[in-house]
């Protein structure tokens, strides 16, 4: 079986420093990834085959992304691309899935930094090709060049959409309207005093305010969609005023036409590696809910296993960053590779650009907080669990009839049996589960994870024989 | 302060398939059951299965009459359910994957008018036509008709709300922390929130019979026997029959545990042992869900209470089914598990009595709980209401390890 002194999970923010680090101090290192190619969702890439012609048309972070890659590729850190990691199996033994085989990979230590996934909200019509996620948009847009719709709805809450919005109106999109859900939208005044000092995000952010601005795009806040209309796929947004509690006024709504619809409501780390790793999670509402408990050095409850970036709470790519070459320290120390307090220096100015980070994050945070009335938009017909089509009403009969757990709806309906093992329903089902029976979202259990982290070819299995 | 009359007659120790099936036995004959479960109703063993119920793998005759017995009720259980617990007739095909596999179905084979049960042996392209999933590198396999398969989920649940129907009540995450023990007499349990005083316990605790038994201060050999499982998205094929691999056990020794080394035989004074891997083709199953999804297993090891499968597991079932319905490679594994069988060192379950009066066992079915389901909960309401089994009590009573203990001890001093 192969081995790794450091095995880094994720080509994310966190997953580029935390290699590069470790790398630095000569440890063997080996960084794996799901896509084909390096930077996550953050620093997404253009596919190969594809040149940037124009340096800056990418924006600021795709120049600092690509200048982490160059660092790697520059250095001896061996990196394994297109490679899933399916399991983590006792003693930090990763199952790889590559090249239609499996595989193992015996770390030493441990470092995950798998990132996040968005908030799914569930609405009549959320369903209809044409419905999307903010990041799904923006991954097509900016790695691929593929602009997603001619007419476009955006909702959600927070600043990313701003993000989001301005590259639809760079790409030449017609953005019909720009969503927020909360009364205080981050251009407010009250937010732009919070962002005070945080020069870089604030110009950022006024950035993508002008150009939508200019392109005359109408921004409304307390809103929210309620209804996607359409026969086959998108065609029309319904959307209504909401109060400070995000309830729906009735008697507010109005229609606006559209081919797409961008649901940007934050973000919760995608905790499936680490559950599966053994490593224990802790609810916090703040970070984007269940994250991965973890030490002042990135070290969860498993010994040698290191989380890093969005998997640890939601907090950006400085927050990552930052938190990858912690892990990395933390991991060349427990190998020896440097002494007990080697790297303090470097460990410091860690910590003190983690603080500012952090205090900017949480900034996002408050902007992107979800009130409880946003997941009461599903009615009883709305599909929760897409892969095995069950609706709002199953689950809630469900609730009703037997245990208010993901477990106790999974058997008496099929939700969360399907491809996605509950990835993209069990948030909402939670929250069904929360609303229904008045149980806090810390007391929900998740369900227990397992293997495959992602569905595998049996194929794959057969071939692959390592006894 | 509750009174005496308001107790209920009957608490039931487990929510798995046995104790719903137990719970709602009681409740149509009369008998005011309360049902407690450490976790999720239908959430260990009973959730965790093929689904698939095979009366040849008894090679024990009382297994097999009880299975037999449950075939009968099986058939009933939706009306008096109220809800279809997806029982189909399917039957089993064994398959050799190799010529060198062959002689080992021609001796079952000749095993079977023994064992009383109808068996024919298919050649590959006559099996083929049965099971048109089957590779064209499968020589021959044996054919044998009684064998169905189920929802274990609408089996429990079923059970469970039928039971409730009637007026017995469940509580989930409950775990029993000890017994209530007066004057020699059972009279209830303690959990977290409290006292529970009942007429009679009965503890269907499946894999943990034997932790919780021992809170009364019996010792009784029920243990976990770990068995992992594969799922598969839904297949574009359909699966006619329960199809079986026979094991390659000299490649994976690891993954066909026959005896836990930890259970003390000559204490239980159980001199024969089932072997969980006999008859050929016992413990592995390739069996198709309602949803089309293809279920694979299993696996057998001791491994205390874990239930993580494991990587070399999970290849060992792949292997195994592929080498038989090499279609599969093209569909996706979708999930992967492992359950814990309540194993008993000869083979049969436990019912009946304990030593401790208001004590009743229903466990041990190691890996037929879900085919005995039925059966069980007709023996334990006969012997609540009347005082006997319709099966020999002799054989199944928990009582039976104590006596052989003490046949074993005065041998020892002889």
């Amino acid at each position: 079986m192969r081995e790794a002194e450091v095995v880094v999970v994720g080509g994310g923010p966190a997953g580029l420093t935390a290699a590069l680090e470790a790398a630095a101090a000569g440890a063997q290192v080996v960084l794996i990834d799901e896509y084909l190619t390096l930077g996550g969702q953050y620093y997404k890439q253009v596919p190969a085959g594809f040149r940037i012609t124009s340096a800056g048309a990418e924006g600021a972070e795709y120049a600092e992304g690509t200048a982490l890659i160059e660092k790697l590729r520059a250095s001896k850190i061996e990196t394994l691309l297109g490679t899933l990691v399916w399991g983590i199996f006792d003693e930090r033994t990763l199952a790889l899935y590559r090249n239609d085989a499996t595989e193992r990979l015996q770390a030493g230590q441990l470092i995950l930094a798998p990132g996040a996934q968005e908030v799914p909200v569930a609405f009549p019509g959320w369903t209809l090709p044409g419905v999307m996620m903010g990041g799904a948009a923006q991954a097509l847009m900016v790695s691929q060049r593929i602009l997603p719709g001619e007419r476009v709805v955006l909702a959600g809450a927070g600043p990313l959409q701003l993000k989001v919005a301005s590259q639809f109106v760079e790409a030449g999109a017609a953005v019909a309207a720009v969503c927020e859900a909360s009364s205080k939208p981050p251009m407010s005044m009250e937010n732009a005093l919070r962002a005070f000092g945080h020069w870089g995000k604030m110009r950022e952010g006024l950035e993508y305010w002008l150009k939508i601005k200019k392109a005359g795009v109408p921004y409304h806040a307390h809103q929210v969609p309620v209804r996607a209309l359409g026969n086959e796929e998108l065609e029309a947004v319904v959307v209504a005023e909401v109060d400070a509690e995000w309830k729906v006024l009735p008697g507010t709504e109005r229609t606006i036409e559209a081919d797409t619809l961008c649901l940007s409501y934050g973000f919760v780390p995608a905790t499936q590696l680490p559950r599966l790793a053994g490593c224990r999670m802790q609810y916090e509402a703040e970070a984007g809910g269940w994250v991965t408990q973890h030490d002042a050095n990135q070290e969860t409850s498993v010994a040698g296993i290191y989380v890093a970036g969005e998997v640890a709470g939601i907090g950006g790519a400085d927050v990552a960053e930052e938190e990858g070459r912690l892990a990395a320290i933390a991991a060349l120390r427990a190998l020896k590779r440097i002494p007990a307090d080697g790297l303090r220096k470097q460990e410091e100015k860690c910590r003190a650009r983690l603080a500012e980070a952090r205090k900017f994050a949480q900034l996002t945070r408050d902007m992107m907080r979800l009130q409880p009335a946003l997941f009461d938009l599903m009615t009883d017909d709305t599909v929760i669990c897409r892969c095995e089509e069950v609706t709002a009403q199953s689950v809630r009969a469900a609730i009703a009839e037997g245990e208010p757990t993901l477990r106790g709806v999974k058997i008496r309906t099929r939700a969360g049996m399907g491809y996605c093992q509950g990835r993209m329903c069990g948030s909402l089902i939670s929250r069904l589960i929360a609303r229904q029976t008045g149980t806090p979202l810390d007391r929900i259990e998740l369900d227990t994870p397992r293997p495959p982290v992602k569905p595998i070819p049996l194929s794959a299995l057969a071939a692959g024989v390592d006894k | 302060m509750a009174e005496a009359s308001s107790y209920p007659d009957v608490l039931v120790v487990g929510g798995g398939v046995i104790g719903t099936s137990v719970l709602y036995h009681l409740a149509a004959a009369g008998v005011r059951g309360r049902l407690l479960e450490r976790d999720s109703v239908c959430g260990a063993a009973s959730g965790a299965n093929a689904a698939f119920i095979w009366p040849q793998a008894m090679k024990r005759k009382l297994s097999l009459e009880m299975t037999l017995a449950s075939f009968e009720i099986f058939p009933t259980l939706a009306e008096a359910l109220g809800e279809d617990v997806g029982y189909q007739r399917t039957g089993g095909l064994l398959a050799a994957d190799s010529e060198a596999q062959i002689p080992i179905l021609q001796e079952y084979m000749s095993a079977q008018p023994g064992v009383g049960l109808p068996a024919e042996l298919l050649d590959g392209d006559e099996a083929r036509r049965r099971e048109p999933a089957l590779g064209p590198g499968v020589p021959m396999a044996l054919y044998m008709p009684l064998g169905g398969k189920i929802d274990p989920f609408r089996l429990a649940i079923g059970f469970a709300q039928a039971a409730r129907r009637l007026g017995a009540t469940i509580e989930a995450f409950t775990p029993v922390r000890g017994f209530v023990v007066e004057g020699g007499r059972a009279g209830g349990v303690l959990t977290d929130r409290g006292t529970i005083r009942a007429g009679t316990v009965i503890v269907c605790a499946g894999a943990w019979s034997g932790e919780v038994t021992r809170l009364a201060g019996l010792e009784v050999p029920v243990i976990p026997r770990q068995g992992q499982m594969v799922v598969t998205e839904p297949a574009p094929f359909k699966l006619h029959h329960c199809v079986k691999p026979i094991k390659h056990d000299q490649d994976w020794e690891l993954y066909s545990q026959a005896r836990p080394r930890e259970l003390d035989y000559a204490r239980f004074g159980a001199g024969q042992t089932e072997d969980p891997n006999l008859p050929p083709g016992k413990g592995m199953a390739i069996q198709q869900s309602g949803s089309g999804a293809v279920l694979l297993g299993s696996t057998s090891r001791f491994v205390g209470f874990n239930q993580r499968p494991t990587e070399s597991g999970i290849h060992y079932i792949v292997d195994h089914a592929m080498r038989i319905l090499p279609g599969l490679g093209r569909l996706q594994m979708v999930r992967a598990w492992a359950g814990l069988r309540p194993f008993t060192p000869d083979g049969l379950p436990v019912i009946g009595p304990t030593s401790i009066p208001g004590l009743v066992l229903a466990t041990g079915h190691d890996g037929g709980g879900v085919g005995l389901a039925p059966v069980t909960g007709r023996l334990v309401a006969e012997l609540v209401t009347t005082g006997r089994m319709s099966m020999p009590l002799e054989k199944l009573t928990p009582e039976r390890f104590a006596t052989a203990q003490s046949a074993a001890a005065e041998r020892r001093v002889r």
